[in-house]
């Protein structure tokens, strides 16, 4: 537990212990992540910055039960998913964890509309909850005239912001995203951080990036540096 | 949702799925009109076994059998006049029926001469409407004989020739005569042609030293082939002591040919459902292959593999659901519009009537069997598609997002 900036005392959401992700290369196994420690608190908007190769989406990766650490555990939100069985660990993403990709990822034969609802639906929430609930994500992201487009049909901010929305659909604790500023132009990108900031602080949902995109370092709240798949450095900005 | 993201993904690629469903209704028609076709075929030559051959029900004396001992007679009786007049029994006749020699002055060969009542006869066997020369029993003084086409050929004879019949009498002796060709029929099935002579009953009692009241064989045409059993039971009440049978017992090879004909059909239906499915298989892992990030981004956003593995499998049973009822829609039509005006196969004729089939075929096909044939399709499909489903299950999340 933390104080924050308000007084209240903040739960860990994410506490990753001794995580290392070994791949078997050709020649000789590659560490991609190596005895990371890593605490973060609920409300956090956290960049894990590094150069290309340093680990960061195997990080996200680990930390959102997409891959399987060859040590260490991640426990989310009290839970350690690094113990969960692949069923389990599909039902907690469903739950508890929103993804924004940085290829947008959205399910071309949906609308934005139903892109948005999808997650909903397999969590299994009333029709009217779910509309009422789209309605309003499409209306924070700024897309309520386009709800009904195919993202073929949407620019490239358009799609990354529906992908926010779905990523939030859910009420999920916690949001990853990888890269998700890496295809937008500078407009777009930065119309995305800002939606993404005013997200973390009225739903006070927890937001961890990997980027090296300067324009998201700026704007997050605590840097996280991997070099080689180590912490090299942890900065928390006023 | 998943119900209407599998539809939307089969409609990605047109052209494709156009296709797959193409080849299912080409695969469903073809296996349904082959069905029909075969079944038409036999028709043929089921009608043939009971209106052209054996009737419905026979009844012998119990030492008649294969050597046709031409003292195994049977008498008429009060009970025998009662039963054909039943009116489930559409026709019913008496024959004299004995194996001998026939000859001509340039041949010879074996024959079974069948002494009718031409009246009745006509009814019971078509024998009047498969005459192709001369007249159906005309009224000659001297004996008249109507022989098969293959047989005047073999004998090398013609209308109004004569040739000679011989056989035991019911004393063991030979006897012969000589008998007028009046008619020539052609049915369609050539052995018998080759082998069946038929002249009057009386005549033939006359030869045999026997009353013309009594027969060697009594046959009958039922209304209907449900009440064959039943009928069976009451014939036997009649004659009783004899042995009666009806055409399946007389011809066991046709109602084999009934009792297996589900069962081939059924194969051949599999074996083009199974080509069929390799297709279904070979599209379908191609669309999962396609879409391998998507069905990765699915799953790390929630989708379940039982969801997922339901999804690849509803796209292929809606190719299957578009594909069959339009196979099975052609099937119908091309199989109504042969079953009224026919197949005409007498470029093959020969080879057919060699086996007793006609040389036109007119196909058909219960609606059960159309249900059966969909219900197959479904499921090859299902099946068809568990190995590209089972292979989308086999991604893993971290993968397929990796491939960004």
């Amino acid at each position: 537990m933390e104080t924050t900036e308000a007084g209240t005392q903040a739960a860990t959401v994410i506490d990753a212990h001794e995580l290392s992700k070994i791949y078997n290369g050709r020649q000789v196994p590659v560490k991609a992540i190596d005895g990371v420690h890593l605490h973060i608190e609920e409300g956090e908007f956290t960049a894990i910055v590094g150069p290309s190769g340093s680990g960061k989406s195997t990080l996200l990766h680990l930390i959102g039960g997409l891959d399987v650490p060859s040590s260490g555990n991640v426990v989310l939100a009290g839970t350690e998913i690094t113990k969960l069985s692949e069923n389990k660990l599909i039902d907690f993403r469903l739950h508890h964890i929103g993804f924004v990709f940085q290829a947008y990822n959205l399910v071309p034969v949906l609308t934005a509309r139903e892109n948005i609802g999808f997650v909903m639906q397999l969590q299994g929430i009333a029709k009217d909850v779910r509309e009422k609930r789209v309605q309003e994500l499409l209306a924070q992201v700024g897309l309520t005239d386009k709800a009904d487009c195919k993202p073929a049909k949407l620019s490239g901010g358009q799609q990354q912001r529906v992908a926010v929305a779905r990523a939030l659909a859910s009420r999920p604790r916690i949001v990853l995203a990888d890269e998700p500023t890496a295809n937008l132009d500078s407009v777009n990108a930065g119309n995305l951080l800002d939606l993404m900031a005013r997200l973390n602080r009225e739903e006070h949902i927890t937001f961890l990036f990997s980027t090296h995109d300067p324009r998201v370092i700026e704007k997050a709240r605590r840097v996280i540096t991997l070099v080689d798949g180590r912490v090299v450095s942890d900065q928390h900005h006023a | 949702m998943i119900l209407s993201i599998a539809w939307r993904n089969i409609w990605r690629n047109k052209t494709r799925s156009l296709l797959v469903a193409g080849s299912i209704a080409l695969g469903l028609w073809a296996g349904a009109f082959v069905m029909s076709f075969a079944w038409g075929l036999y028709q043929n030559n089921i009608h043939d076994v009971i209106y052209r051959q054996y009737s419905h029900l026979q009844v012998h004396h119990t030492s008649f059998g294969p050597d046709m001992d031409p003292a195994a007679l049977l008498e008429d009786n009060p009970h025998w006049q009662t039963f054909r007049m039943q009116p489930e029994v559409r026709s019913a006749t008496t024959r004299l029926m004995v194996g001998g020699m026939v000859r001509s002055g340039t041949g010879a060969g074996a024959c079974v001469l069948l002494g009718v009542v031409p009246f009745e006869e006509a009814k019971q066997t078509e024998l009047k409407s498969m005459l192709i020369q001369g007249r159906y029993f005309p009224k000659v003084k001297s004996p008249q004989v109507l022989i098969g086409e293959k047989l005047a050929h073999k004998l090398k004879v013609k209308l109004q020739q004569k040739i000679v019949v011989s056989f035991s009498d019911t004393g063991g002796n030979i006897t012969a005569s000589a008998l007028r060709i009046t008619g020539i029929y052609r049915s369609r099935n050539t052995a018998l042609d080759e082998r069946l002579l038929f002249t009057e009953k009386p005549m033939l009692a006359a030869m045999l030293g026997v009353d013309s009241n009594s027969f060697h064989q009594a046959v009958v045409l039922l209304q209907e082939d449900s009440n064959l059993e039943s009928l069976q039971a009451g014939l036997l009440r009649v004659f009783p002591g004899t042995l009666v049978q009806n055409w399946k017992q007389l011809s066991p090879e046709t109602d084999l040919i009934i009792s297996s004909f589900d069962l081939y059909m059924y194969i051949v239906i599999g074996i083009i459902l199974l080509a069929l499915s390799f297709g279904i298989v070979n599209t379908m892992l191609m669309a999962v292959l396609e879409r391998v990030r998507e069905i990765g981004v699915l799953q790390s956003v929630g989708m379940n593999k039982r969801r997922i593995f339901l999804m690849i499998m509803l796209e292929t049973v809606y190719l299957s659901l578009l594909g069959s009822p339009v196979g099975l829609f052609f099937a119908w039509l091309s199989i109504y519009y042969t079953g009224i005006y026919g197949i005409d196969l007498s470029k093959f004729s020969e080879g057919f009537t060699q086996y007793g089939f006609s040389a036109v075929v007119h196909p058909v096909l219960d609606t059960s069997r159309y249900y059966i044939i969909g219900l197959m399709s479904i499921i090859t499909a299902i099946l068809a598609s568990a190995y590209p489903a089972f292979r989308a299950l086999q991604l893993k999340p971290v993968d397929a997002v990796r491939k960004i």
